[in-house]
């Protein structure tokens, strides 16, 4: 969503570089481009660089309480040393992680088969469009409280598994009744601390359990739930301008329906997917009001993740240069994701 | 009629034929039930009475409180114990003149709860708690608690001060009471007590037993549990 005003910024950046090669011949154009451009790279300046800028200065100070202190600390960077060696940090990051792969692929998978039922599905076809679009409309804080409700283990979901049967099934079958804890599990499975610290001593030192931590599973499939809607809008726009002598053309060679999407279909699609990925990234790295309403940081921080770390740290806590340093870490992540993506679609512009 | 037609043919056009095609809008249909179901608890849930929303009651549909807080009174009494309640009536004549309820706020016990409410947290900043109902209102509540023998009557001039009672559907006192209280200070009465005063007089006593009914501001009710 983002991603596309930074593009603009981007190409126009290009074209007053390209112009700068021509700077005698067009001197009177370029100064005029320039004064029209000012107010807004004074405005980004100051509101983007500028504050980022001095965030990263607080993370290197000594403002540690509400009265205000930016002195540098001994050594410079020991508030990081500091928050990557806090087992909840360790935990955010961690969370930030499993949550984008758990995330990403159930709304890629699920966005992506409800596009193509879709694609084949003629009878009130608008309706279900709507019905799954819906969500995507609806504000995170919203739905986070109806689904902290629904995934109460007591009262909400898992009563279904008793009135469909489920329960009585497994009963026959000499096993327990099937009650997961949901957002109030604090269990993390598939550890993978043994194994890392076999392969680099170091990773020893950490303070949380490496797995999937079944909390953040719930979180996942509600936000899900939320953006799998615009997914499948995104792929239905891409399958949308695919014309259908492509499709006869497979369907004439002898390919079936399946083959038809995995080997046609999806692969000229592959630009929409990308742009659907990024926007699923940048959206769970910086997820916050969701997870906040709907489990809060979780039973042994599950379900914490940095956002609410840099909230609760910075407003709750007042460790201003620690919630700086962790805004600074959720921006180098953020950037990890962006830069490559913006380098990749530059190439293109200029290929 | 041709019109009708045409959609009928496009609709039978577009019906699922093969299996296959049955199964794509079978699968659809379970995907939709997993898409509206969050919405079903907001939707569900945010129409309710505050008191009406619960953990335990989150997957009930919305609907006017069985028993209300009357149940916690039957369970408190024997076999063949009386309930004495003494309260407003929610659509009360003096509402109707402009008297406050406890929001202190004129004129939001007429309104639609949800309205109410939405009233109540604008100019006051809270929810709307003032739970009273008709007669018909507070005769069901008390059936749904359990409670049998369940008589009215209207009462003047409070129901913490039940100086005057008479069963309702006896227009005639209210009539007498109306008589004596406008005349104690005719001079004093304002615009709109006048009003009634005059609409007390001029309604016949028929109609006017009818109504007050319904119009009575203050209730005594007793009921029994059987």
């Amino acid at each position: 969503m983002s991603a596309i005003p930074v593009e603009t910024n981007i190409s126009t950046a290009q074209q007053v570089g390209v112009a700068s090669t021509q700077r005698r011949r067009f001197l009177p154009e370029r100064r005029q481009s320039f004064l029209l451009l000012l107010p807004s790279l004074i405005v980004i300046a100051i509101f983007v660089y500028f504050f980022i800028s001095s965030t990263l200065y607080i993370s290197l100070s000594n403002w540690r309480t509400l009265k205000r202190d930016l002195s540098l600390r001994e050594p410079v960077y020991q508030t990081y040393v500091e928050m990557f060696s806090m087992p909840r940090f360790q935990a955010d990051l961690r969370n930030t992680v499993v949550f984008t792969l758990l995330f990403m692929a159930l709304a890629i998978a699920l966005g992506l088969s409800l596009a193509i039922l879709l694609d084949r599905q003629i009878f009130a076809g608008a309706v279900f469009r709507n019905v799954f679009l819906f969500p995507y409309a609806l504000s995170f804080v919203v739905t986070g409280v109806a689904w902290r409700w629904i995934f109460n283990p007591e009262t909400g979901v898992n009563l279904f598994f008793d009135i469909l049967g489920i329960n009585a099934l497994l009963a026959q079958l000499g096993l327990g009744p099937l009650k997961p804890g949901w957002i109030t599990d604090p269990n993390v499975v598939l550890p993978l601390n043994g194994l890392l610290a076999q392969i680099w001593p170091a990773a020893g030192g950490l303070q949380m359990k490496l797995g999937i931590p079944m909390a953040l599973i719930p979180v996942a499939i509600a936000a899900t739930w939320q953006l799998s809607g615009f997914v499948m809008a995104m792929y239905l726009g891409g399958m949308a301008t695919i014309s259908h002598e492509i499709r006869e053309a497979a369907r004439i060679d002898g390919a079936t329906e399946w083959q038809v999407y995995r080997h046609v279909i999806i692969p000229i699609l592959k630009p929409v997917t990308i742009s659907v990925a990024i926007i699923l990234l940048h959206v769970s790295l910086k997820i916050f009001d969701l997870v906040f309403t709907m489990s809060g940081v979780g039973p042994g921080f599950a379900t914490d993740v940095p956002a609410i770390f840099v909230f609760e740290t910075t407003f709750k806590a007042t460790r201003y240069n620690m919630g700086a340093a962790a805004s600074i870490i959720m921006l180098v992540l953020v950037g990890l994701v962006i830069i490559p993506y913006l380098i990749r679609s530059l190439r293109e512009e200029t290929a | 009629m041709s019109v009708k037609i045409h959609l009928l043919r496009n609709l039978r056009e577009a019906l699922p034929r093969t299996p296959g095609q049955w199964l794509i809008l079978f699968v659809l249909a379970l995907a939709m039930i997993f898409y509206l179901l969050p919405v079903y608890v907001m939707v569900a849930n945010g129409l309710k009475e505050a008191q009406g929303v619960s953990l335990s009651t989150m997957w009930n549909l919305p609907q006017s409180l069985s028993g209300g807080g009357f149940i916690g009174a039957w369970e408190r009494l024997r076999p063949g114990g009386w309930l004495y309640v003494g309260i407003e009536n929610r659509f009360g004549i003096s509402y109707f003149l402009g008297a406050m309820d406890h929001s202190y706020l004129k004129y939001t016990s007429l309104l639609p709860r949800p309205l109410a409410d939405w009233v109540t947290r604008r100019r006051r900043g809270h929810a709307y708690r003032t739970y009273t109902y008709s007669p018909i209102g507070y005769r069901r509540l008390l059936e749904g608690a359990g409670f049998g023998e369940i008589r009215f009557f209207g009462v003047m001039p409070t129901y913490s001060r039940p100086i005057n009672y008479w069963p309702l559907g006896d227009g005639i006192p209210i009539q007498r009471f109306a008589r004596v209280l406008f005349s104690e200070k005719p001079n004093t009465l304002s615009f709109k007590s006048r009003l009634a005063q005059r609409m007390v007089e001029l309604v016949p006593p028929a109609l006017l037993a009818a109504g007050a009914k319904f119009l009575v501001p203050h209730l005594l009710i007793v009921a029994r549990r059987p």
